[in-house]
């Protein structure tokens, strides 16, 4: 049987009610009245919502508001890590995302500063994944954003694991970003993923500087790989392409095959021009090797 | 024979100093870093490990007292200069302190005032390494004293960056005025150099960065000189395109100084296609030659090295400072007529407040 995704067209102002009908297509959520949740927003850079860098704290708000109202007892985490420009714990408070936290009764949670579960996997880079140990207890759902990437195509849910390493200076994996992304699931895996894409981000500089997009398209579903491979198809990538998708569906973390159901979703402009994100590829390339050589110059010079 | 080295103290293990003091101080021949100090010691370790220095100490009152040491070189975060550089003056030592000197006007007078009041052969110099990089220094050199623009009308000065949470993990710059004390000082420090005289009046606007980050991350400033340009510098930390430049205008030309690339451009008259040819021709140029020397990406903070030796050499020589404490008063005076206009809305005199800050100062 094929993975379900759902896709709604969606307005933040709308989005509550919106929400509800998303996840009722996708068939409900796995969660239980008491459950312990962690709910893995998108903070990927010090860009305020507006720019469509990071999860709405009003989509936020919506997923909260249905799972208060549809479920008791829940005891609810909203959880992100430090990066390499990321100051989770600043950006929580700079983006607007405490006022929700406190109308819905949910506790902040820093990635990196938890205890680290360090759990092996059979993977493609990594052969152990740190594992903040809160992700063990609690069932997490991807609270992603619908974006293209610079270095892996897309961003959506899967990379948002990729966000659940504890570790500050995630760019060290930028060279193995695919592989990466998908040892990250391979050891974090969401049971649920929705993915904001009212206000997404085209172009080539994403996942922190390219184009609001205004898509009007929320998305979900109980798959990963089947919802990146959706949201591959909306932005305008073939989902066989795209390489942590194509990895994610070979080490068993789910299915490209889907079926869409919902709102008819028509052809939407991502704005992605294949010459400007080779050259922002390259440029990316050459920083990081200029960064690296001029901090051991000296030490050649010695 | 070995030369005699100079003694050097680091204060504060973090960013600046793993990235730009270190790595320069270390290219110099006269100077030996022979010590770190840092409340953090297991930093102050790891960075000691890693440029070879023997010495780590949490205690500055240490490196105050150890005669060997002549220099001090201040990384710590600006709210902690006021003290160090007190208590430095007072231990006598010459002291390189990274920009802004301080973050209140009142502070860096104290600072100036405690200065004159001890010897004068000691060195203070500041930290303003944009305009020490290497072509535009020449090319300022080489053109500023003939004129070549003619009168300045006007300057255009913008500084967008990326707020620096890449930069450090610390979060003491978001404190009210905080975007003016990044990057906009080497932009007021430029200005101040070109024009060479103290400025007029300041009004500024400025935007808090989110309803919930109620600190600046974006301003504008005017200022007027009296009898002379006015200059309308930009900043932001939301604007990510990594543009640090000036252009000044005058009657007779137009430069434009690019700090990122190191690079100085000069026009006359009506620009001509030949003109942009030969701007794009330089740009590529002077990109290709960062990319063979590997510092494309680092030129500003590789200028560290000559503003580094020229500090020794006005040791050696008891020349004038590289960028002397009197000219940080100007450039601190008009971050702090900045901060109150964008405050009151109103435009702001910097010789009265000037006055002000130093009655004030006497009265305590």
């Amino acid at each position: 049987m094929m993975e379900k995704v759902a896709a709604v067209k969606s307005m933040y102002k709308n989005v509550d009610h919106n929400l509800a009908k998303l996840i009722g297509l996708a068939g409900g959520t796995p969660v239980s009245s008491g459950d312990m949740l962690a709910i893995k927003i998108n903070m990927c850079d010090a860009r305020p919502p507006e720019t469509g860098t990071i999860t709405h704290p009003i989509f936020l708000d919506a997923l909260l508001r249905y799972l208060r109202e549809n479920y008791e007892d829940l005891n609810i985490y909203v959880v992100e890590s430090d990066a390499t420009v990321v100051l989770a714990d600043e950006f929580i408070k700079w983006f607007g995302y405490m006022p929700v936290l406190e109308r819905w009764g949910a506790k902040w949670f820093n990635l990196s500063k938890d205890e680290i579960i360090n759990t092996e996997i059979k993977g493609n880079f990594l052969k152990s994944v740190s594992v903040p140990k809160i992700l063990k207890e609690a069932k997490l759902i991807s609270l992603s954003k619908l974006k293209t990437n610079s270095l892996s195509k897309i961003t959506c849910s899967l990379k948002n694991q990729f966000g659940c390493l504890p570790i500050r200076q995630k760019s060290i994996y930028h060279d193995h970003l695919s592989e990466v992304i998908v040892d990250a699931n391979l050891a974090m895996k969401p049971v649920f993923s929705i993915v904001d894409g009212i206000l997404a981000m085209g172009g080539a500089r994403g996942p922190s500087f390219g184009t609001p997009i205004h898509a009007n398209i929320i998305l979900a579903g109980h798959d990963p790989v089947a919802v990146d491979s959706a949201c591959a198809k909306i932005i305008g990538y073939m989902p066989e392409k795209v390489k942590h998708i194509k990895l994610a569906e070979k080490c068993g973390l789910g299915s490209i095959k889907h079926k869409l159901t919902g709102d008819k979703i028509s052809s939407i402009d991502f704005e992605i021009d294949k010459l400007t994100a080779v050259q922002s590829f390259v440029a990316d390339k050459i920083k990081k090797i200029m960064r690296q050589s001029s901090r051991s110059k000296w030490k050649k010079k010695k | 024979m070995e030369k005699e080295k100079i003694n050097i103290a680091i204060i504060g293990a973090g960013a600046i100093a793993r990235r730009a003091h270190l790595p320069a101080w270390k290219t110099i021949p006269d100077a030996n870093v022979s010590c770190i100090v840092d409340v953090d010691q297991n930093l102050a370790q790891k960075v000691a490990a890693e440029f070879d220095v023997d010495r780590t100490t949490d205690d500055i009152q240490m490196v105050l007292d150890d005669s060997s040491i002549e220099i001090l070189d201040v990384c710590t975060p600006t709210p902690t200069h006021h003290k160090i550089m007190l208590d430095a003056i007072e231990a006598g030592k010459h002291i390189i302190c990274e920009k802004p000197l301080t973050s209140s006007l009142k502070d860096s007078i104290d600072i100036y005032n405690k200065y004159r009041e001890n010897t004068e052969k000691r060195k203070i110099s500041l930290i303003y390494n944009w305009r020490y990089q290497d072509n535009i220094r020449e090319a300022l050199n080489r053109r500023l004293g003939k004129k070549p623009v003619g009168d300045y009308i006007s300057l255009h000065g913008t500084a967008f960056s990326h707020i620096p949470v890449g930069w450090t993990s610390n979060t003491w710059l978001y404190h009210e005025s905080a975007v003016l004390y990044d990057f906009t000082p080497h932009l007021i420090d430029a200005v101040q150099w070109l024009v060479d005289k103290p400025a007029g009046t300041v009004f500024a606007h400025g935007k808090e960065f989110t309803e919930n980050a109620k600190f600046l991350s974006s301003a504008q400033i005017i200022i007027k000189y009296e009898n002379g340009p006015t200059a309308i510098l930009d900043t932001s930390w939301e604007i990510n395109s990594n543009q640090f430049n000036i252009d000044v205008y005058g009657n007779c030309g137009h430069l434009h100084i690019d700090f990122k690339r190191d690079n100085f451009f000069e026009f006359h008259g009506a620009m001509t296609p030949l003109d942009e040819l030969r701007c794009f021709v330089k740009k590529m140029k002077n990109i290709a030659n960062g990319i063979v020397r590997k510092n494309i990406s680092t030129k500003m903070l590789l200028a560290y090295r000559p503003l580094f030796n020229n500090f020794i050499q006005a040791i050696k020589e008891d020349n004038e400072s590289p960028m002397p404490i009197e000219r940080e008063i100007w450039v601190g005076t008009i971050l702090e007529a900045a901060k109150i206009s964008i405050k009151e809305g109103n435009p702001i005199s910097c010789r009265e407040l000037l006055t002000n800050v130093r009655d004030l100062h006497k009265n305590s």
